[in-house]
């Protein structure tokens, strides 16, 4: 096991650089550079002063060791400064990432939740009226765009039936905070977590209805076992192994869509803040989330594949 | 062919096909294909609309980007059938100009994304070895990215533009598709034909592109359909975010971007719910095509 964990840590270190090249080139891309956006801009500094630091960052070497240069500064947690805010990024974006991290958790707990029960009954009921209705959801849900979807939930829920806020993630005068935050939650983790829901849906179905057909379903019908037993026993419990890889493979995408249900519900995650700082030009902050946000998802993607190897024997020894 | 005994098992959204001999397979596509109800509704729909766009110039709608200032955000009426926007500007008119570029967006960027993917996993998958080891690294790394934050990101520096938008979100969708093109190169090139040409001395190249090629179409066609309503996706979200392409040139997603403000949203549902319900429709019928695609060239994922 610890053999398999060290060698999927080493091959997750190219996906690391590419992502760092990645986010490198997109920076050189904007206007400013990276360098210069390390060096505090809160020291008195003199032009001269500034240019002789750039220098000793490298801003006059070749793109490669710039590149280097950046990476080195990147590991040690200098992202560089905040236009906007003139604050360390690295700083700017901490603050940030829990409340990121509880709106992707809370959308992906209730995809979870909803698809994977669904899906079995979809399975187990195949071609009934409530699975030809899920197949019809699941069409409609990955076909809306998300942006539309948080505004038409906006519209009704927020705004015409006054149920749910319209923003933000927490009211100033709120008794119970745990309760508060759930209000809050709801409408933005249930709009972002639609599309998931349809995704671990269909996969759970065609998990579960292939699962339906093998070999060891009927050797445990044949010794006799009930029929629920050899379903949550045996069928269950197998189809759920494929899941973990459909649920890492779906974290890109629930990061990338929290970027903009944050922006929409004006929630103060790492999303909000990067399409803040492309109005505002904070290239370094823009950067910094992209950067950040990539890594979370490579550190996500390591943890469902040491969780898939934990519970499927046959990948650790293959 | 194994094709006939899976397609009894037809599900409620296709209709039952009378069993008769398949006899060429161009109608044996076209009868798979026509069991698919939607998606033959859908098929029709996106030709209608993409008619519709491509003669939007010749037809008597109003200016799309002209500012009317006696006809500021005016509910739908006998003279704007879809109301006005708050410069007056005719809302259906928006909406057909602005499929123009949505959809060719959509076309342009799918159309990179295959190319690259076809071309990654070809290469992948028959070369083996190395390039292999290195191209599905470089794979991983774009499934692995939020390709979406980096699309902002690329897009918010490059400039807002039409061709930067249709460039980025073409280079970041093509990962699916190389997996799936070298996954169909790798049991390809272990087969007889493959062999057989190698022995007569075709080079690398011409295995490639005239024998294993022709046999991937069918998974290229699905992906690529798919590819189109993933890249209309982007390119609205792109738009609606201020970061896409820029007002005034109309394009669904931009068109949503007034709906951010709380007061646009409540009171004036004209000018956000026609073009979010359009992409809807239209990223709707691709996906049906797609799918009935799928089961019409694939006689494999028939009895999924």
């Amino acid at each position: 096991m610890i053999k398999y964990i060290i060698r999927r840590i080493l091959i997750s270190i190219p996906v690391l650089i590419g992502i760092t090249l990645i986010t490198f080139t997109a920076y050189n891309l904007a206007p400013g550079d990276p360098i210069s956006a390390m060096i505090d801009p809160t020291l008195p500094l003199s032009g001269e002063m500034i240019e002789r630091l750039k220098e000793e960052y490298g801003l006059n070497k070749p793109l490669p060791i710039r590149y280097l240069i950046w990476l080195r500064e990147a590991a040690k947690g200098n992202l560089g400064f905040s236009f906007a805010s003139q604050r360390p990024v690295s700083q700017v974006i901490a603050e940030r990432v829990p409340a990121t991290i509880q709106l992707t958790l809370a959308s992906l707990l209730l995809a979870l939740g909803l698809g994977i029960p669904l899906g079995v009954y979809s399975a187990l009921h195949q071609y009934s009226r409530l699975d030809y209705l899920l197949t019809l959801f699941a069409f409609f849900a990955v076909s809306v765009p998300a942006f539309f979807f948080a505004l038409g939930a906006i519209w009704i829920f927020a705004l015409r039936l006054d149920l749910f806020p319209t923003h933000g993630m927490n009211s100033p005068s709120a008794q119970n905070l745990l309760l508060d935050r759930a209000y809050h939650l709801f409408l933005p983790a249930t709009v972002l977590g639609v599309e998931r829901i349809a995704g671990f849906l269909r996969y759970t179905r065609s998990s579960v209805l292939e699962v339906l057909g093998q070999d060891y379903m009927t050797t445990a019908r044949a010794k006799g076992l009930p029929e629920r037993l050899v379903f949550w026993r045996h069928g269950f419990r197998n189809a759920l192994l494929t899941l973990i890889t459909i649920v890492a493979l779906s974290l890109p995408g629930l990061f990338g869509g929290a970027f903009i249900i944050e922006w929409i519900f004006a929630w103060p995650g790492m999303g909000q803040l990067a399409i803040a700082s492309i109005t505002a030009r904070d290239y370094p902050t823009l950067m910094g989330t992209a950067l950040i946000g990539s890594i979370l998802v490579l550190l996500s993607n390591l943890l469902a594949d040491i969780l898939y190897a934990a519970a499927d024997p046959r990948i650790r020894y293959s | 062919m194994r094709s006939d005994v899976a397609s009894n098992h037809a599900d409620d959204l296709i209709a039952e096909e009378p069993r008769h001999k398949a006899s060429s397979p161009g109608q044996r596509f076209l009868r798979r294909f026509l069991r698919h109800r939607l998606a033959v509704v859908s098929a029709i729909l996106l030709v209608l609309l993409s008619i519709t766009a491509v003669v939007a110039p010749l037809l008597p709608l109003p200016d799309p980007v002209k500012i009317d200032a006696r006809a500021l955000r005016k509910p739908p009426s006998a003279t704007h059938w879809l109301g006005t926007d708050d410069t007056g500007r005719d809302v259906l008119s928006r909406l057909i100009w602005g499929s123009r570029v949505s959809l060719s967006v959509g076309l342009v960027a799918a159309s990179i994304s295959v190319t690259i993917g076809t071309l990654i996993g070809l290469a992948s998958g028959y070369g083996g070895g190395q390039i292999d080891f290195w191209l599905m690294r470089l794979t991983e790394v774009v499934m692995t990215i939020p390709t979406l934050i980096i699309i902002i990101s690329l897009v918010a520096v490059l400039g807002p533009s039409i061709y930067n938008v249709m460039g980025v979100i073409g280079l970041f969708g093509w990962a699916g598709l190389a997996r799936l093109v070298r996954a169909e190169t790798l049991s390809l090139r272990e087969r007889d034909f493959v062999m057989a040409s190698r022995c007569v001395g075709a080079t690398g190249r011409r295995i490639m592109f005239r024998h294993i090629l022709p046999n991937v179409t069918a998974p290229i066609i699905v992906a690529g359909t798919f590819a189109v309503a993933g890249a209309i996706l982007s390119e609205a979200s792109l738009s609606f975010l201020g970061i896409g392409v820029r007002p005034p040139t109309p394009t669904w997603g931009n068109m949503l971007m007034r709906a951010q403000s709380l007061t646009v949203l409540e009171s004036m549902p004209w000018l956000w719910l026609p073009p979010g319900l359009l992409i809807t429709l239209v990223v709707l019928s691709i996906n049906f095509l797609g799918d009935a695609l799928r089961d019409a060239l694939d006689p494999r994922l028939l009895n999924r």
